[in-house]
This record gives structure tokens, sequence and C-alpha cells, in this order.
């Protein structure tokens, strides 16, 4: 028995073992932020493993990419010293538990005061860490309960899919030869993201003339078809994904295909081509429509982020481009700042504006959430063509 | 037309499901350990099937093949190295298969990366019966399990390795008296256990996205399953099967995907409050 029980517990700590190596990476040292050297850390808390891992590979990619446009133009210059920025990765599975426990870590441990988040349902577990340790929060995520007046140090460097999918639903308003009221069916996933956004998204498509119904898809899903029998019974137009993501939507649409749908779909989180790709031919969901569509990235950092981040995952995810020029933003506060302190840094940022790859982009959003921290940015969309390529069909400044 | 729809699902999901459940339900039968690295096999079966019909370029139907042998040794080498010492400590076979889970997806994580795949299927046509449409590699997927089970069946009643089988469930020390070499059996067992869940993981790799992480589902609706249809019990497992499989795809259609996890738990609540040793369990 002794042998056996040995066995055992020597299995179990080898797995456990292998599970912590597997379950987070470290792209950065040991130094704390502000501790007295010249390097700032810059900790990104995002899924590398469970059910949302596609997110965070190229979401590092960014990072590094602006991490070393930054300190390759001379670094940060903050109150006559120059400092480096440097990365440390922490993942959070897109799991709520193991994200305060990477969190903790981040700044209990190594001392991180500056982190960007990954997940509408992952910042809010986490904001009890870090506000009372001071620490700043730049959430890559939807949902907007985390902002506000109550979180002074939390600020959201990404689009509003809510806004998205308006500007979305209304091009297809002007173009359906639906004479009627047009029916859309979003499909959220279900957790607090998708419960968060679901009623927003459906005021956003009734305003503009839709009729909406909402379908929750389970994050662990792995037979689409009896959710997409319950979709395609509604009769919709156009489906509409919300913060879905790339790989779920991708097996949704094959699994609609396959039960006859012949209609559209609406991609208010970006069109994770190449993901899609993997599942349906692009050119078999034509006249579909997507935003914030960034296709180019013209300026000299927009071409040092495409051009990194190719490189480093042969893809570009448009949507990466924010975490790169809220890390523009953000040397361009800790300079206006002139300090590291996070209040100080809080409220620069709110007062610059940077030329980054998605063009001029700020904080604003005073007058929603009592102080500026939302990105203000317009909301491009583009149409999936016949031959499955994307073209431009509207700017999208509504 | 859309009940139809729903009963087709339904009947392809449970078709899967049972091959899962097969798997778990014939391991626990003869060598009473709980493998919860049965969910890992399964996934080593949809990750095999991706690499040897993208690297190597076979045919879809050889990797099934293909599959179902690399899973199956993997799952004898674990029988012969690991569970064999296990035989009748429930607690301690359930520790070492977790362990094993724990180790298989983290390795996993590692060697397939987070990145979802899929594996492209040649007969991924659809069949449209009187408006009901169905995917051939569904329909592929239920003929393909009902002669599996029917020569499972025929080969653990017929057989010699099969009786053999059955007496070591029945009583293992009985069996050895009888000159059965009750090792061979229990290392067989494993093996069929991993052939099983290596082909339904290859089954399902073109309806689904692969990561390493996609055998948690399964296993958990297969523990229902063996639960629900009594442990130990293949005709029980099929049943059960079917009856999660249809509560699954109903539910998720007319209500939501998550009331359909949480009702398929209150059934066998439900079940084993009436019926303890479950729909087809032998005392």
């Amino acid at each position: 028995m002794q042998r056996t029980l040995g066995l055992g517990a020597a299995a179990i700590a080898v797995a456990t073992l292998t599970g912590a190596c597997g379950g987070s990476s470290s792209g950065g040292g040991t130094n704390a932020s502000g501790g007295g050297t010249d390097t700032i850390t810059w900790g990104l808390i995002a899924p590398f493993s469970g059910s949302a891992a596609a997110y965070g590979p190229p979401e590092k990619a960014a990072d590094v990419a602006a991490i070393d446009y930054i300190n390759s133009n001379g670094g940060i210059k903050v109150g006559g010293k120059t400092y480096k920025l440097k990365l440390k990765v922490y993942d959070s599975a897109y799991d709520p538990t193991t994200a305060v426990t990477v969190t903790r870590k981040a700044v209990q441990e190594d001392g991180v005061k500056f982190l960007e988040v990954d997940g509408g349902g992952i910042v809010p577990a986490v904001q009890p860490i870090t506000e009372p340790a001071n620490a700043m929060i730049f959430a890559i995520a939807g949902g907007d309960a985390y902002l506000g007046e109550k979180h002074e140090l939390t600020f959201r460097p990404y689009y509003d899919i809510p806004g998205a999918s308006k500007a979305i639903l209304t091009q297809f308003k002007n173009t359906l030869s639906t004479s009627a009221s047009p029916k859309v069916s979003i499909v959220e996933p279900d957790d607090d993201l998708g419960h968060a956004l679901a009623d927003k998204q459906k005021t956003a498509a009734e305003g503009v003339g839709f009729t909406a119904t909402v379908t929750f898809l389970g994050r662990q899903s792995s037979d689409y078809a009896p959710v997409a029998t319950k979709v395609l019974g509604q009769n919709p137009d156009v489906i509409d994904f919300g913060p879905t993501p790339g790989d779920q939507y991708g097996a949704f649409i094959k699994a609609a295909q396959q039960l006859g749908y012949k209609g559209y779909y609406s991609f208010p989180d970006t069109l994770a081509s190449s993901t899609v790709e993997k599942f349906v031919p692009l050119k078999s969901i034509a006249g579909s429509l997507t935003a914030p569509a960034w296709s180019s990235f013209p300026g000299t950092a927009g071409e040092y982020f495409s051009a990194s981040v190719k490189k480093q995952t042969g893809d570009v995810q448009a949507w990466t481009a924010q975490a790169f020029d809220n890390l523009l933003l953000f040397k361009a506060a800790l300079e206006k700042a002139g300090s590291l302190d996070p209040h100080k840094v809080a409220t620069a940022l709110g007062e610059v504006s940077v030329e980054g790859a998605l063009g001029k982009v700020s904080y604003g959003g005073a007058e929603t959430y009592g102080i500026p921290r939302i990105f203000q940015i317009p909301y491009p969309v583009d149409k999936v063509s016949a031959s499955g390529s994307l073209v431009h069909v509207s700017d999208g400044s509504a | 037309m859309e009940i139809a729809q729903v009963l087709v699902n339904g009947i392809s999901y449970a078709a899967s499901l049972a091959l899962v459940a097969i798997g778990l339900t014939i391991v626990f039968g003869v060598l009473r350990v709980v493998n919860f690295a049965h969910g890992a096999l399964f996934m080593l079966g949809a990750y095999a099937t991706y690499y040897i019909t993208a690297s190597f370029k076979w045919n879809y139907f050889l990797a099934i093949i293909g599959a179902a042998l690399v899973v199956g040794l993997i799952s004898a080498f674990a029988a012969a190295a690991l569970f064999s010492r296990y035989r009748d400590l429930l607690l301690e076979g359930a520790v070492m298969s977790i362990a094993l889970a724990l180790l298989i997806t983290n390795l996993g994580w590692l060697q397939f990366s987070a990145v979802p795949r899929t594996v492209k299927s040649p007969i991924d046509d659809v069949i449209d019966i009187g408006g009901v449409r169905v995917l051939v590699q569904r329909l592929f997927i239920i003929v393909l399990t009902a002669a599996l089970l029917v020569g499972l069946q025929f080969f653990v009643k017929r057989s010699r390795m099969g009786r053999a089988m059955r007496a070591v469930q029945q009583d293992p020390h009985a069996a050895r008296l009888q000159g059965i070499k009750v090792d061979q059996v229990v290392v067989l067992t494993f093996a069929i256990g991993g052939v099983l869940a290596g082909i339904a993981g290859a089954l399902v790799s073109p309806t689904q996205t692969l990561q390493p992480s996609m055998g948690e589902q399964p296993l958990l609706l297969a523990f229902v399953v063996i639960i629900l249809g009594g442990m130990g019990s293949i005709p029980g497992a099929v049943l059960a099967s079917l009856v999660l499989g249809l509560t699954q795809s109903t539910t998720s259609t007319y209500w939501t995907p998550q009331a359909a996890t949480w009702l398929s738990f209150s059934l066998v609540i439900a079940v084993l409050a009436i019926r303890p040793k479950g729909l087809l369990g032998h005392e």
C-alpha cells in the first residue's frame, strides 16, 4: 500500500509541476515597478490556457511590439530619469479564480503596479486585489460594470461592443431588402460579460429598427447543432455574435450552415478571419459585416505594430492594436505626470492623446462614467465580399 | 420539423457520448478503477487524428484507425505500468487516474499549444431528409458507434477473451484459479477502453474545436452516463447515453445549454434516489 500511495503521490507531484509549467509563463524579470531601478514592469494577465486561450498569444505579441517600440525610441522619461518597460505575463486561464491567484502574485509578490487584464468577467474579480494596492488596470475587455468613479484606476482600452453592433446593424438596415422590421439573433457567451452586454446589444439593435432576440452560448460548448437549431428557429436575417470567441463562432457558423442557414452574420467584436476559415470558407459568409474594422495601420507606430506582430505570430489580429496604442498612451501619461504614482498617471491619462496604430487615440467617456476611462475610437465597418476578402463600407463615425 | 432535427442532433450526440462512456464503464467493471484519465485519452484521439491527417496526409478513415491504435497502446501501457497495481483500490486508483489526466492534459497544452485546431472530414456533406438536415459525418458517427457496440457486445459475450473479461469482472480471484491471466485481461480491457476513447475523439474531431481541455466535458457527461446506466453495464451506458443526448439536445434547443447540464445531473439524482444501482446496473 505504501508503495502504491507513493507512486500516486509522485505522479501527482509530476502532474502539478507540469501544470505549473504549462499554465503560466513569464516574459519579464523580477524588478518591481518604480522600485528605484530603471525598469517599469507591465503585467499582462490574459488567457493562455482554457476556453479562451486563443486571446493570450496575440495580445502578448502586441505588448511585446509596443514595449520594443517604446524602448527602442528612448524609453520613458520621468522626472529626469529614463525608464525601460519590461513585460511580465500571467496566465488567467480565463477563469476568475485563477485570475485572482495570479493577480495576487503580480501585485503582492512581484509588486507590479500597471496591469493589462483580459476579460470582462475577469476584471471585476481582480479589482478587490488591485484597488487596495493602488495598482492600475487596463481592461482589454467588453462590459463596463467595472468602470466609473469608484474604480479610479481602472481604464478600458477596448471598443464598445454594443457600439460596434449598432454601427453594423445600421449598415445592414440600409442595405437589407427586407421591408418589414428585420430580425437579429444575438448570440452571447454565457458568462458575466455576455449577460452584461445582452440587454445593451438588444437595445442598440432595437434602436436601429431590428427585432432582437438573445441566445446564450456556453463557453464549454462542444456540439453547436442544438443551439444553432434554436437560433435558426427564430428565422433571423442576421446573427450577431457579440463578444463570442472566434473559434466558437467559427464552429457555430459551420453548424448553422449545415442546418441550412443562408443569412448574414454580424461580428461586433471583429471578425477573426483566419479562425473562421478553419471551419468554413470566408466567401460562404459573403455580405456579413465586421466592426470595428481596422484593416490597415498607417503611420510609423502602425507600421511598427503590424510588422512586429506579424513577425511574432504570423498574423495580425487587429483588436490587439488597442493594447499597442494603450501602451503608447501610458508612456505619454507617465511623462506628463512626471511620476510613477498611479493616481497621477490616471489623471494624466485623461489629458493625453497619441498617434497610435489606430490613428489618434485618447481616453474619454467622462459624461458616462464620471471620469475619462474609456477608449475614444470610431467604428469603421467592413463587409465580407463574394471572394472572401474584406471591403470597407463605412467609417462608422456615428 | 424542428423536433425531428432536435432528435437527430440528440442521437448523434448520444452516439459519441456512448463510445466515451462505454470505454469508461468496462474499465470500471473489470478493474474497479474510476478512470479520470479517460477524457484525456479522448482528447489524444482527436489530436492523433489531426496530426495523422495534417502531418502525414493520411486519409481520415485511416486516421481513425491510427488514432484508435495510438490511444489504445497508451492506455494499455498505462494499465500495465500504473493501474494494474490499483485493482480494487477505488480511492488510490482514482487518485492515480486524476494525476495521469492532469499530466496528459498539461503535456497537451505544452505540446499541442492553445491554438484551436479543426480536422477536415471527407464526409462533410449534408443530406436534407424532408427538411431535416443531417450531416453525413454525424450519420457516420451513429452508424460506426452502433457497429462498434454490436461488435463489442459480441466480443464480450462470445469470445474467449470476452468471457475472461466477464469472469474477472465477477470475481478476479476465482478467475485466476481457473487459469485466466488476470493481468493480461486488465491490460486488454484498458486497451479496449483506450481504443473506444480514441475512436470517439477521432469521430468528433471534424465537428468540434480541438483543445487540450476538450476531454473534460465529455468525461463529466460520461460519468453521468455510467452512473445513470449502472456502473459496469454496457447496455445501461447505451440507454443512458441516449437519454442524456436527447436531454442535452432538447434542452439546449428549447431552453439553454446551461440548463441542459444541470438538468442532466438532476436526472441522475432523481434516478439514483429511486434506483441506486442505475437503470440497468446489477447489485
